[in-house]
């Protein structure tokens, strides 16, 4: 079989990587890299779980080849938060009691982060729409919907409606 | 009362692994020399196996292992009636029945070698409909039974027939459910460890029930239930669904471990877990009720068909809890009820929180409604006037006077919450446009835990280290549900210490007692009465051995805040550390078992009479919707849902059943179903097999009543599926105000909403785009 | 694969494709289309991947050779020259959602690409493999051809410029040649008044693929009273996404008080032949078409209400 090496950055690290040509960027990071945060669901980019931040996007690794991801920079949950604590996201779904099962949350908590990164204003629509790619069978949603409100909140007034001006 | 650590919004226990990606799920673990399982499945929902040639897969790179049904010590397994196929032996009887497993290096080469195997079979005509099966000529599904029925259960009181004479009013009405899948977000996984310590084979996984996957694996290899360890991992999701599919997977993986000597993996794709998981069962109610002019019922007749698919598997308990369930909380003088289950060539029914319920508390609460409409009066009004009370005698004879009988309470609070009066009168009013508005009610009541379905009772550890450390072990299983944070919310209470002293031990069968099976919400109710039992044994030990010391009396002794204490003076006596101390130093055991056993309960089988279960939760939730009679698009505009719970340990994991009930009833009413074409399943992931996403949430407003229960832990009762079924004859009953159009089949998809019918989808699996 | 089990020869074949396995990521079209000429159907091109990933995902060790477009930047544009819209076929449903130009000439194909799946596919998937996958429910394709769209395909031979409603022949199925690339789509300008309606009908809100879809296009001549050109494209309708051209006759010279909007509806249910499918019945698609027909006339009308008075 056709071996490719990849560069990629992920959770800040740079790798290389041995792959081949037809290997999903999930099975790269479970099973090369052991990043297990990031789950398999579907593998038709249907529930979410597999989801990463790729060059600032949200993807669902599932859906991409390794070798597309070459010279990438990635996020995976493995990279949110750091030495120093949890992200207020993160903290955010333990508080709201956002977490059930857990199958689902690391795809969650990269929606949520990817979307308040870019709105940290978003009203209940946006929300709605941040992560209405990722499927959720245990809360029905709810409070991972008031996980993120919570998030959001935290992070404008810690921003201290800089945001605004900037605008 | 007060508390300390129950009653309250504790954080979840497990919430820091699980946000940080840090928590195992049973595909997360890697073992050396791991080989990867892969099944190879029918290519007919019913024929005989000529032949089965692996030569050919066998010499696959990096093929280690092939095996088949003549592989299995004993290939038959099942938790009430044993007759579910490892692999299938002579015969295919479902689509997702499983031929041969192959165990290879790779992933790659497993899904290769399994193209490889050759497979003649004779394909047979296949049963697919429970009243075909039902039929005195109908072909046999196994062979060494006498007839296709699995099972029947009835409910006799009074005379029905007299009493359907002495009706003013009488409605006749057919109801049908359909197959749904659990759909939990983590597909199947099993990972089998030969000779692992001292057993002969560990098994990790996503499993729901690690005592019942213990004894199918051991019955399966033919051993004694010590040689076989199963350890439960964070699983991902379940909702009734992990026990049976992965008894087998669990099973196929240690026969290939034991016959490589190496661990075997195998993790499902969402196909291969649609193909073969079993599903809800799909039901056939008939409905007859007799009324009086004024309202008050007289009489029921029920005839409920179940498809149990290709084995027995659940169906002749789910089917029981149907038929005790099957009028609803009303009084009734006469009652006739028959369930019953069947054998078909699709595929096979089983667990599925609500366990028989969704399809009868959909079919009763939307004939009262239909009732209602009848007799010109409203549904909240027919409703009241039949509902039990305390000391109501219900259809099996049972007087409900050992507990707080809550209907009226939970109906009056949903009822105000969600302005119901008002906006049915509203909604009755002729509306313009496309677009029209309903609000809809359900009541139920639940037998809480098994009932008469099996023995009842848990066990659980508690052991306090050196350290004054905890942890507790218990038999029953994190489902994902927060039991984890309850058990040590109630062992944190009975010991007063702080809840972060506890650690909570995932299921090792090895170590944790037998509980039965995490199911029928019975885990805070029979397990948390366990630790409670553990715990306050050790709070004796330690209050014997401090009034031995200090010359007080055990009673006067208190613990709370971390300390002991005199409850006479308040004086503090001494720290917890320090009692744990003196344990250490006096060589005082610090660990107990706890064990609850259910209050007894009787039935008798010919006449469905008797005390079926020891208590029961009662619930009433009401839907608004939004229907686009242009389209047949149903929006669920709110939800209300009260519940009385008895008391809620933990109100924020609570509240989660509530909306995560809430949400898969929303499925199950209106948009998921499994469809299945003569045995063939045509949607088998979720591109097609719909579940709802956040969009398609409504607004949801949880109401928690607390009646405590004389015998639940603090009170508690159960509330994990009681919330899912209620959702779907909610939205029927409301789309029925909007449309002005009863609908009696799930779900209630758009071709239901705007033809009033569903027709037979055409074209296989190929035509699909 | 699955009519060759158990075949040998089928499966030896497969060892092969797997040895000679190749990854191509070329910079330029030039070098992509000299890739293509020399493996023709021997290669699959790879753009999002959010269709090819979906239908290959646990067989994708079958696919030999990978034409990857990622590096070539030229097909990532959205641009406006002269009379026209060119939009690079690697251009994401994202992109298309939040272009700027999009929403103002082309309000409809904008809101259909926000329509489309959910975040993560539309970061990924483009407009190039929605138009050569060719389903019939591609959400972008009655756009398209509503807008008059034509698709630039290009080959180490030759440039065509194909009109979308030529382009597709059946499901899954278009006149695109194994050594040809879609390189772009062109869209003309509108200059003149412009009302248009997208209707999707989908089993839930989010994450569903459609049971029938719908855009109208309405351009009115220059006294803002006298329908100009019109034309109402389905998708899920048909093996592939269709105009209603009889619309297109009924409506063109007319005001919209000559118009009978119920009987437009009515020929647009009659116009279509749609099948069974997991989706969604014969029976409710076409009873739902003209409806859908009759919502989107409405919407049409009342925006051009707003600007007329």
């Amino acid at each position: 079989m056709t071996k490719l090496i990849i560069e990629l950055t992920i959770n800040g690290k740079k790798k290389k990587v041995e792959t081949t040509p037809s290997t999903r960027l999930l099975d790269l990071i479970r099973d090369d890299l052991h990043l297990t945060g990031t789950k398999e669901g579907c593998g038709k980019g249907e529930c979410g779980a597999c989801t990463v931040i790729m060059n600032g996007e949200l993807v669902a690794s599932c859906l991409v080849l390794a070798p597309q991801a070459d010279g990438a920079v990635i996020t995976t949950i493995e990279g949110v938060g750091d030495d120093k604590g949890l992200d207020p996201v993160q903290e955010a779904f333990i508080e709201s009691g956002a977490i059930q099962c857990g199958f689902c949350t690391p795809g969650m908590i990269l929606a949520a982060k990817k979307m308040l990164e870019e709105n940290l204003h978003p009203t209940e629509e946006e929300i709605k729409r941040g992560i209405s790619g990722n499927l959720c069978r245990c809360t029905g949603y709810q409070k991972i919907f008031d996980a993120i409100r919570l998030a959001a909140d935290r992070l404008s007034s810690r921003d201290g409606g800089r945001g605004e001006e900037d605008a | 009362m007060k508390f300390s650590e129950v009653n309250k919004p504790v954080k979840r226990v497990d919430a820091y692994e699980k946000v940080t990606g840090k928590a195992k799920f049973g595909a997360d673990l890697f073992f050396p020399n791991m080989l990867y399982g892969k099944a190879l499945h029918s290519k007919y929902p019913h024929a005989q196996i000529i032949k089965i040639n692996t030569e050919k897969a066998l010499t696959y790179p990096g093929v280690k292992a092939i095996i088949t049904a003549e592989d299995i010590p004993n290939n038959k397994f099942g938790v009430i009636i044993q007759n579910q196929q490892v692999l299938a032996q002579e015969e295919v009887l479902y689509i997702g029945d499983g031929i041969a497993v192959v165990a290879a290096e790779t992933k790659e080469a497993a899904s290769e070698a399994i193209k490889l195997i050759e497979v003649e079979y004779k394909e047979l005509p296949g049963i697919f409909d429970p009243e075909e099966a039902a039929k005195k000529d109908a072909p046999l599904i196994h062979s060494e039974l006498e007839d296709n029925q699995v099972v029947h259960h009835r409910v006799r009181k009074g005379d029905v027939e007299k009493a359907f004479t002495q009706a003013e009013v009488i409605l006749e009405r057919e109801y049908t459910t359909q197959f749904v899948e659990h759909s939990y977000i983590e597909p199947e996984a099993i990972i089998a460890v030969p000779y692992e310590h001292n057993s002969l084979v560990t098994i990790y996984g996503s499993i729901q029930n690690p005592f019942s996957c213990r004894n199918a694996v051991a019955n399966v290899l033919k051993v004694p239930l010590n040689k076989v360890r199963i350890i439960q991992n964070h699983m991902g999701g379940s909702f009734g669904g992990k026990d049976e599919v992965i008894s087998s997977m669990a099973a196929r993986a240690a026969v290939l471990a034991l016959k490589t000597n190496q661990p075997v993996k195998m993790v499902n794709t969402r196909e291969e877990s649609i193909l073969e998981s079993y599903k809800r069962h799909p039901y056939k109610m008939k409905y007859k009720v007799g009324a009086t002019k004024e309202g008050k019922l007289v009489a029921m007749e029920i005839k409920c068909i179940a498809d149990s698919g290709a084995y027995a598997c659940q169906t002749p308990f789910v089917t029981w809890r149907s038929v005790v369930q099957a009028t609803g909380p009303y009084e009734l003088p006469s009652v006739k009820t028959d369930t019953y289950g069947y054998y078909t060539n699709n595929i096979y029914t089983g667990a599925m929180r609500g366990y028989g319920s969704p399809q009868i508390v959909f079919a009763q609460e939307s004939l009262m409604d239909e009732l209602a409409d009848e007799l010109k009066m409203t549904p909240l009004e027919l409703r009241l006037k039949n509902i039990y009370h305390n000391n109501s005698i219900t259809a099996s004879g049972q007087k409900l006077d050992n507990h707080q009988v809550s209907l009226e309470e939970v109906i009056a609070k949903a009822v105000k919450a969600s302005n119901y009066i008002e906006k049915y009168i509203e909604y009755n009013k002729s509306q313009l446009g496309d677009k029209k508005r309903g609000i809809g009610m359900a009541v139920s009541f639940r037998g809480c835990s098994l009932g008469a379905e099996a023995t009842d009772a848990a066990g659980a550890i508690v052991a306090i280290q050196r350290d004054g450390s905890i942890l507790i072990s218990s038999g029953l299983a994190e489902n994902g549900e927060g039991l984890k944070t309850v058990f040590s919310q109630i062992a944190a209470e009975e010991l007063g210490v702080d809840i972060k002293r506890i650690n909570y031990m995932e299921v090792d069968t090895s170590v944790s007692p037998e509980s039965g099976a995490t199911v029928a919400s019975r885990s805070t109710l029979l397990g948390g009465n366990a630790v409670k039992n553990a715990a306050q044994q050790i709070k004796r030990t330690i209050t014997e051995m401090i009034a031995d010391k200090f010359k007080v009396k055990s009673g006067d002794l208190v613990l709370r805040n971390e300390n002991i204490y005199n409850k006479n003076n308040n004086q503090k006596i001494m720290s917890f550390d320090d009692a744990v101390d003196l344990a250490n130093k006096l060589g005082v055991f610090l660990s107990a078992y706890g064990w609850y056993k259910a209050p007894d309960i009787s039935w008798d089988e010919e006449t469905g009479q008797g005390r079926p279960y020891f208590t029961y939760v009662y619930g009433c939730q009401i839907a608004e919707v939004e229907v686009d009679t242009a389209t047949g698009q149903i929006e669920v505009l709110k939800m209300v849902a009260a519940h009385d719970v008895g008391r809620a340990i933990n109100p924020v994991t609570l509240k989660g059943q509530i909306y995560g009930g809430i949400m898969m009833a929303l499925g199950y009413g209106i948009m998921e179903e499994v469809e299945i074409a003569s045995g063939y399943i045509k949607n088998t992931n979720f591109d097609e097999y719909l579940i709802p996403t956040i969009k398609d949430m409504p607004e949801i407003i949880p109401i928690i009543v607390e009646n405590p229960d004389p015998h639940g832990p603090y009170g508690a009762k159960s509330i994990g599926e009681p919330t899912l079924e209620l959702g779907a004859p909610a939205i029927a009953n409301a789309v029925a105000q909007a449309t002005g159009r009863r609908i009696r089949h799930l779900p209630l998809n758009l071709e239901r909403v705007l033809l009033g019918h569903s027709l037979s989808k055409g074209g296989t699996k190929n035509d699909i785009l | 694969m699955e009519e060759s089990f158990g075949d040998l020869k089928g499966c030896q074949k497969t060892y092969q494709k797997t040895a000679l396995s190749q990854y191509f990521a070329p910079q330029k079209i030039e070098e992509a289309l000299e890739i293509l000429s020399k493996y023709g159907e021997e290669i699959k091109i790879i753009a999002g991947g959010t269709d090819l990933l979906v239908q290959y995902y646990d067989r994708l060790y079958e696919i030999n050779n990978w034409l990857d477009l990622k590096n070539i930047i030229e097909l990532k544009k959205i641009r406006i020259s002269k009379n026209q819209m060119e939009i690079g076929a690697t251009v994401t449903h994202s992109q298309l959602e939040n272009s700027e130009d999009i929403k103002k000439y082309f309000p409809i194909l904008s809101q259909a690409a926000a329509d489309i799946g959910s975040p993560q596919i539309r970061n990924r998937g483009t407009v190039g493999g929605n138009i050569v996958n060719a389903s019939p429910a591609g959400d972008l394709l009655p756009p398209l051809m509503a807008y008059d769209a034509q698709f630039k395909l290009l080959s180490v031979q030759k440039e065509e410029l194909i009109p979308a409603e030529e382009f597709f022949v059946g499901p899954k199925q278009t006149i695109i040649k194994p050594d040809q690339l879609l390189t772009q789509v062109i869209l003309p300008l509108p200059y003149e008044k412009t009302y248009d309606s997208w209707i999707k009908i989908g089993k839930r809100r989010a994450l569903a693929i459609a049971t029938i879809t719908l855009a109208l296009v309405v351009k009115m001549a220059e006294d803002n009273k006298t329908i100009k050109e019109a034309r109402a494209c389905l998708g899920s309708v048909a093996p592939t996404p269709i105009q209603i051209k009889e619309i297109r006759e009924r409506m063109i010279g007319k005001n919209f008080n000559q118009l009978d909007f119920n009987q437009l509806g009515q020929m647009v249910e009659d116009k279509i032949s749609p099948i069974d499918d997991i989706r969604g019945t014969r029976e409710y698609r076409k009873d739902v078409a003209k409806e859908i027909m009759i919502n989107a006339l409405e919407e049409v009308y009342s925006s051009w209400w707003r600007s007329y008075k």
